[in-house]
């Protein structure tokens, strides 16, 4: 499993030490493991509107389409640098090329933010297309 | 959408016709006597020549066998891949690209994803009852071929009225760009599409 490593504040005041000595190094570090960090970008791109996921199915076969679901991530970290592999659905028929451009924007930005990782490019795969009516609704019998 | 192998038959004809008639001139030039006069040929091409002296002694050559069987071979492999090209094939696009700079990422959309999800789109319509959907050539110029079951009791006015205000804006929302071309292909059915229940809202 591959980690991003982050080494702790070098604050001094921020140290909790009497005498104010101790040093960033002496205070621990803070590792990152990628399946956080693919977490975080599928959270984050499943709150982005009309961008979905798969459910169901054993072992990725029957699964099906639901835009309620996270879209499945993988990441490959390299140091501090993460590329994102994004296999997503898109509410059709929203544009694809806008939606995907917003989709790559968020996770470059939170992703940084929520991890600290820096996120240089978000290959996507948009794996299907449905349309609205395929989203959870109320069924009155 | 099939793609039959009518431009690559035109060609080999094309080219057997052309080799075949360049014999049948050497032909003609020869029973003439025109090859003879030139001065070119003595001995086999003159009115006493024999160009099929010696024929003989090659037909007792032990490499005549081999060179026929691997001559028939040859012409056995090329008969059966000529064959194989008459069988339609189906004519994918490539996957389609929808990324603004490589540098950031790529996006990648198979158009079975688009067509997908157009037959679903188009399934939705009035006494459409069954449809698939297929998209060839660049994103940016995509020709689409839209291949609509409808029943028996629809309006074909009605049902390509609704196509073209209701599916195929939808395509180009998706797509981002106009589409180069539409085809509709219509079949008839007796069979409805019957469903469990109805939306509303």
């Amino acid at each position: 499993m591959a980690s991003a490593h982050r080494p702790a504040p070098s604050h001094r005041e921020d140290t909790g030490s009497a005498d104010g000595s101790s040093s960033a190094e002496s205070r621990g570090g803070l590792v990152i493991a990628d399946r956080v960090v693919e977490k975080i970008a599928a959270q984050c791109a499943s709150e982005i509107p009309g961008i979905g996921g798969r459910e169901g199915g054993f072992l990725g076969v029957g699964s099906h389409a639901d835009l309620d679901s996270r879209p499945r991530v993988r990441v490959e970290l390299t140091g501090s640098i993460a590329v994102l592999s994004v296999d997503l659905g898109i509410e059709y028929p929203l544009p694809i090329e806008e939606t995907t451009e917003r989709v790559r924007e968020t996770l470059v930005r939170r992703v940084s933010d929520l991890a600290g990782v820096d996120v240089r490019q978000v290959d996507i795969r948009v794996t299907y297309l449905v349309p609205q009516r395929g989203r959870k609704e109320r069924v009155l019998l | 959408m099939k793609k039959t192998a009518g431009s690559f038959n035109r060609t080999w004809l094309a080219i057997i016709g052309v080799v075949l008639l360049a014999a049948g001139v050497l032909w003609g030039i020869v029973a003439a006597g025109l090859l003879a006069s030139s001065g070119a040929s003595s001995g086999h091409w003159g009115p006493s020549g024999k160009p099929f002296q010696g024929a003989s002694s090659a037909l007792d050559g032990t490499w005549l066998a081999p060179v026929l069987i691997v001559a028939g071979a040859v012409l056995v492999i090329l008969a059966l891949w000529w064959l194989v090209r008459q069988i339609p094939r189906s004519e994918k696009a490539s996957t389609f690209r929808f990324h603004k700079d490589p540098k950031r990422g790529f996006t990648q959309v198979e158009p079975k994803v688009i067509t997908d999800a157009v037959a679903a789109h188009l399934e939705d319509l009035t006494y459409v009852t069954d449809a698939k959907a297929g998209l060839k050539g660049q994103r940016t110029n995509a020709d689409l071929v839209l291949d609509v079951t409808v029943n028996e009791r629809a309006d074909l006015a009605d049902v390509t009225r609704e196509i073209r205000e209701q599916v195929l804006p939808s395509v180009k929302s998706a797509l981002g760009s106009p589409l180069g071309s539409v085809g509709i292909v219509y079949a008839v059915s007796r069979q409805s599409r019957s469903k469990r229940q109805v939306k509303l809202q």
